[in-house]
């Protein structure tokens, strides 16, 4: 219970870090340049830096970028929201209640080493492509993370936390809320993280393979259609808009977890 | 000593407890026939070797845990769930780390309709176990003796007819100890409840009990039932020095010792 917040959650503040992989970054976005412009690798498989970089710019100020990053958030979000309240819920549910984890728990062990990316395939199959579709598979491809860590972190709550509850009169449903939520947020938090990675994965993989917007699609598309520039400059969207989400995650996580023992 | 049943506030009869190991399945006997009696506003401390089933007691009269076999009756009726007419002090504290002091208090005021006055009653109960000035802090930048306090507050803050206390300044250093100890004290007699207080210290319960009970080893029954004639209110320097509260340490710690020796932990 002391160790509560996990390494995960905690974010690498030190600054000598945050430097060098800053340094990384840059060695390895000069070496890209390098190795394009004096045609050590052909132009037409990698385009230069510089030049995706002005692409991204442009399709930046076109509004191009923007609209199609905003259609994979929407799903995203969409998708991941309903992770986080259903899955939280089961979770803990299952955690405290032996029967529910007796029904639930043999299915989710079943489901849990299937990759994420065969469910892509079904989902489809059976909801089409659109963003329904879509927004199952980042709902499907998040849940069990969320699910295992929320059903840990609520059946590890210290004894003692339970009992004080009780004798202070809480029922067992107001517990939950009140009690066990709260002291299973810093690994429902983590397991939160590891589903916003996923999500990503997922939703990417979604968009690639059935059209209708979406950095994916655009990465696809633009594949198909010989717009490599294009292609980087979605692809280095998806990494900074996720790096950045994950980020964001991160800060949200300290200021709501700053009570745990191990908070940075 | 004893009054008679009726009058009673916890009568306990044969208790058994019996836990199953999980690892070999088979039953561990932890009480084993237990007769108690506890007055209102009578301060009795249980003391016994490790494993003696003390804390146990404790939890089952808090109807945490249920009985094997025996009758446990409050107020002359058996036990029931856990609820506020029982407040219970853990030694680990159990302050919940994600409110402040003041909210910790809070939490078990039910009573009050509004949340001022909720926060009213927070804070003479904060003020009671002397942490103005602290009501904002997170348990994590308290010390023990500070959080052992709040959790003293915020049990108190239901107004339990009964306080039951598992060993709660078990963790703390020689000096927060006996502060904390007068502390209880000053608090218990303002405002006498029923305790029942778990300690493995035999100084502690006699500064601290009207009645000292000492515990056989597991399985737990009742082995001496002492009396501790002091006047009150006590002072712990002075009765540290009382011949009559040497004698009792001294008869207290041969009986302790006895058992310790028969579970066969060292001395």
């Amino acid at each position: 219970m002391r160790r509560r917040a996990d390494a995960a959650v905690r974010p690498r503040s030190n600054r000598d870090s945050r430097i060098g992989g800053l340094i990384s970054l840059v060695i390895f976005l000069v070496t890209w340049e390098i190795v394009t412009t004096t045609g050590l690798v052909p132009d037409d498989v990698l385009p230069r830096f510089s030049a995706v970089a002005t692409t991204w710019w442009d399709m930046l100020v076109s509004g191009e970028l923007v609209r199609q990053a905003a259609s994979s958030l929407s799903r995203q979000m969409v998708g991941f929201t309903a992770a986080v309240v259903f899955g939280v819920s089961l979770g803990i549910v299952m955690a405290r209640h032996r029967a529910v984890d007796d029904f639930a728990g043999p299915l989710i062990t079943m489901i849990l080493p299937i990759p994420k990316a065969a469910l892509i395939p079904l989902v489809m199959l059976w909801f089409g492509i659109g963003d329904a579709a879509k927004t199952i598979i980042v709902f499907l491809g998040t849940i069990l993370p969320i699910v295992i860590s929320a059903y840990h972190g609520a059946a590890s709550v210290d004894q003692v936390y339970i009992w004080s509850a009780r004798s202070m009169g809480d029922d067992r449903p107001t517990l939950l809320w009140r009690v066990i939520f709260r002291a299973a947020l810093p690994e429902i938090m983590a397991g939160m993280r590891m589903g916003l990675i996923i999500s990503f994965i997922v939703l990417v993989g979604a968009e690639m393979l059935a059209g209708q917007g979406g950095l994916g699609w655009l990465v696809f598309y633009s594949l198909d259609n010989g717009a490599y520039r294009v292609t980087y400059a979605a692809m280095l969207t998806i990494a900074a808009v996720s790096f950045g989400y994950d980020r964001l995650f991160l800060l949200v996580s300290r200021r709501v977890l700053h009570w745990a023992e191990q908070s940075p | 000593m004893p009054a008679a049943p009726e009058a009673a506030k916890i009568v306990v009869r044969g208790l058994h407890k019996e836990f199953e190991d999980r690892a070999t399945g088979r039953k561990i006997s932890v009480i084993g026939g237990l007769d108690l009696s506890v007055r209102a506003r009578e301060f009795v401390c249980v003391v016994g070797p490790s494993g003696c089933g003390k804390s146990t007691l404790l939890y089952i009269l808090g109807g945490f845990v249920p009985p094997t076999s025996g009758d446990v009756l409050i107020d002359g009726q058996p036990v029931g769930p856990p609820g506020p007419d029982r407040g219970i002090v853990f030694q680990e504290y159990a302050l919940f780390p994600w409110l402040t002091v003041i909210e910790n208090i809070m939490y078990g005021i039910r009573n009050e309709s509004s949340r001022a006055a909720r926060r009213a009653r927070a804070e003479q109960l904060v003020a009671k176990v002397r942490l103005t000035g602290f009501e904002h802090q997170y348990p994590r930048h308290l010390s023990g003796g500070m959080k052992q306090r709040v959790a003293i507050a915020r049990t108190l803050a239901h107004n339990p007819d009964i306080l039951l206390a598992d060993e709660p300044f078990g963790a703390l250093d020689t000096q927060t100890r006996s502060l904390m100890q007068e502390e209880l004290l000053r608090i218990w007699e303002a405002d006498r409840k029923t305790i029942v207080f778990v300690t493995h210290s035999v100084e502690e319960a006699v500064y601290l009990a009207d009645r000292v009970v000492v515990m056989t080893a597991r399985p737990g029954t009742i082995k001496a039932d002492i009396a501790v004639p002091l006047a009150r209110p006590r002072n712990f320097d002075a009765l540290m020095q009382a011949p009559e509260a040497m004698h009792l340490r001294a008869e207290l710690w041969r009986l302790v010792k006895e058992e310790v020796l028969r579970a066969g932990g060292a001395p």
